[in-house]
């Protein structure tokens, strides 16, 4: 019972994580239909640029400010010279995707090196609940999460930011001619879908080791979570990512972990096969 | 949309086989005497490498250049025929030439398994899935120790035998066996291109509900192209497991499989004779500029998007259609006469 419970904390903060990678993967989707598959490498860069950022002497709050920054800076320029200009080629994009891979990747290579980088745990206390013990950290993980997601719902669902967001989804013609600037929110919303993704980099570096090779797993599990979530719905990217967190944190306790990418890749194939417009199919929110 | 990217007709055949086979001819030539040229063993080794990873640029080009259906887990497939080759030789079950088809079967099969998962949802899906297949093939073969040899992988010991002229082993007879893969499997795709089949595949491609309305089943031909890529790779992948002497993990990931899409992309989906092009500068472009190999990399990421900004049916034929425009300025009366 208490490594369950232990289990389940770590499932929330692995959780996080993928949350913030899948919400990127799926707004973007969900406006555009490009199928990013650099979206990974915007984790890893914002992980990486957060542990410079700790090694100039910045605390590490300041760092996953940072990486918040830098990233959403990385996803405007790439977003202008690269996805924009191939809109209407779904394909060209998502070949183009595959490009920046190799070319972010061994840009890290070249100024982070080769090898796993780790930081010193921010938090390190443990709380002790009776038998049960939970890393301070992780809970951290897990609440700045909720926080950054709750404030995002609340954007989409309440703001005018987010009705224009709405629909631009649904309607891209009949959004513009209702005079929304359909190309400024495309682009707002993949600044803010990289930058999740740094912030996403630099939380799950205060958890786990990383280098510059780790882009693949993680894009594959924030597509997972994406798609089981249903492509373009935000609360579906996020009932699926806590599913996928617990099931990881799960099984690699008590099965095996280095099958945990697995898992994911099993789960959306089952929900592919059952229901192929995800758990909540239709609407961004 | 793609398909304005593309060629524009559905229908031309015969002509296009004949200049493909002439180009391959012509590509079979040139190449072949290279060896004759005094070019040294690393360069000769470089090329045979080349030729291999350009079978499976081959196959894929039959997927995104008739069916329109980018796959980046050809990479894991080519990796299926490499282990089913090592896995084979280390249990002295199969020499390289019963591995040849085991190989390209149990790579159509595990395309077909993809595929289908991959066609019931359409579209994005299928890329998605491909993607993921191929970090999961990477995984399995670091996580199945007893079965891939895990991080170490597997030696491939076992020499080439080919009837009547005993062991193959030096570098000159490898590049040779190579070499004669590639024309075998250019002539392959050639062929499907201008078959009834290639020209229904390119019916479901630019207009998939007219295709279903003539009574194309879309979906099981889109498979079948991707089974085909699927057996070109399982088939090359033997022969770069008999030539590397090893296969390993890191071989066969993703990272292969966006590897394949640069090369087909740098040589054109729709050319015979592409693919080994592009190839070829990849695998020499690094030994020319004696760049680092990550710098390397990061040139060659750049140039995928340049390739695909700029001119996305390949580098080689807006090469050749840029020397051609070159040809006919300079002779106005040709194409005055002609049209």
């Amino acid at each position: 019972m208490e490594t369950l419970l232990q289990q389940v904390v770590n499932g929330l903060s692995i959780a996080s994580v993928f949350g913030l990678l899948a919400v990127g993967i799926t707004l973007v989707f969900g406006l555009t239909g490009i199928v990013n598959f650099a979206h990974g490498e915007f984790l890893v860069q914002g992980g990486l640029v957060a542990t410079s950022a700790i090694a100039l002497g910045l605390p590490f709050p300041i760092a996953c400010l940072v990486a918040f920054i830098v990233e959403g800076a990385i996803g405007w320029c790439v977003e202008r010279a690269v996805f924009r200009p191939l809109a209407a080629q779904p394909v060209l994009g998502f070949i183009a995707s595959l490009g920046l891979i190799i070319a972010m990747q061994h840009i890290a290579l070249k100024i982070w090196g080769s090898n796993q980088i780790a930081i010193d745990a921010p938090l390190k206390q443990v709380l002790a609940i009776g038998d049960v013990r939970i890393s301070a950290m992780r809970i951290a993980v897990t609440v700045i999460t909720i926080i950054v997601m709750t404030v995002l719902l609340v954007l989409l669902s309440r703001s005018r930011w987010g009705r224009a967001l709405r629909a631009i989804a649904i309607d891209r013609e009949t959004a513009a001619a209702m005079g929304v600037p359909v190309q400024a929110y495309v682009s707002a919303t993949f600044v803010i879908g990289s930058a999740l993704a740094g912030l996403g980099g630099a939380l799950l570096l205060s958890l786990f080791p990383m280098s510059p090779f780790s882009g693949g797993v993680y894009t594959i599990n924030g597509f997972a979570v994406a798609i089981v979530g249903g492509l373009g719905s935000v609360s579906g990217a996020l009932i699926a990512a806590v599913i996928l967190g617990m099931v990881e944190a799960i099984a690699s306790g008590y099965v095996s972990p280095v099958w945990s990418s697995a898992y994911a890749f099993g789960a959306m194939i089952i929900v592919l096969l059952l229901r192929p417009s995800g758990l909540k199919g239709g609407g961004i929110a | 949309m793609i398909e304005k990217t593309l060629e524009p007709s559905v229908t031309s055949t015969a002509s296009t086989f004949r200049a493909q086979i002439l180009s391959l001819v012509a590509l079979a030539i040139v190449l072949g005497v290279l060896p004759f040229l005094g070019i040294n063993s690393q360069f000769m080794q470089i090329c045979t490498l080349a030729f291999l990873w350009s079978i499976a640029a081959i196959g894929l080009g039959l997927l995104f250049g008739e069916a329109g259906q980018m796959s980046v887990a050809n990479g894991a497939l080519f990796g299926v025929g490499a282990y089913v080759a090592a896995i084979g030789a280390r249990e002295q079950v199969l020499s390289m030439w019963t591995a040849l088809p085991v190989a390209a079967v149990t790579a159509a099969f595990a395309a077909t398994i993809i595929g289908a998962v991959a066609l019931r949802v359409r579209g994005h899906y299928f890329l998605i899935i491909t993607f993921a297949f191929a970090e999961l093939w990477r995984i399995s073969t670091v996580n199945l120790r007893e079965l891939t040899g895990g991080n170490q992988g597997i030696m491939v010991l076992d020499p080439v035998v080919l009837p009547g002229v005993g062991e193959i082993d030096s570098l000159r007879q490898l590049f040779y066996l190579a070499l004669v893969a590639v024309i075998a499997a250019s002539l392959i795709v050639a062929w499907l291109r201008s078959s009834p089949f290639g020209r229904n595949l390119r019916v479901v491609r630019e207009n998939e509900r007219l295709a279903i309305s003539l009574g194309l089943n879309a979906a099981r031909m889109r498979l079948t192209a991707f089974a085909i890529s699927g057996a070109l790779a399982g088939g090359a992948g033997v022969l770069y497991a008999y030539n590397l002497k090893h296969v390993g993990p890191e071989q066969f990931g993703a990272s292969a499989g966006i590897q394949i899409v640069l090369i087909l992309l740098i040589g054109g989906a729709r050319s015979a004779a592409g693919p080994v092009i592009g190839a070829l500068v990849f695998f020499l472009l690094p030994l020319v500029s004696r760049l680092d190999p990550i710098t390397t990399e990061i040139l060659y990421g750049l140039g995928l998007l340049a390739i695909v900004l700029l001119s996305p049916q390949g580098l080689v034929p807006l090469f050749a259609s840029l020397v051609k425009r070159a040809w006919r300025k300079k002779k106005p009366s040709i194409l005055s006469t002609t049209s």
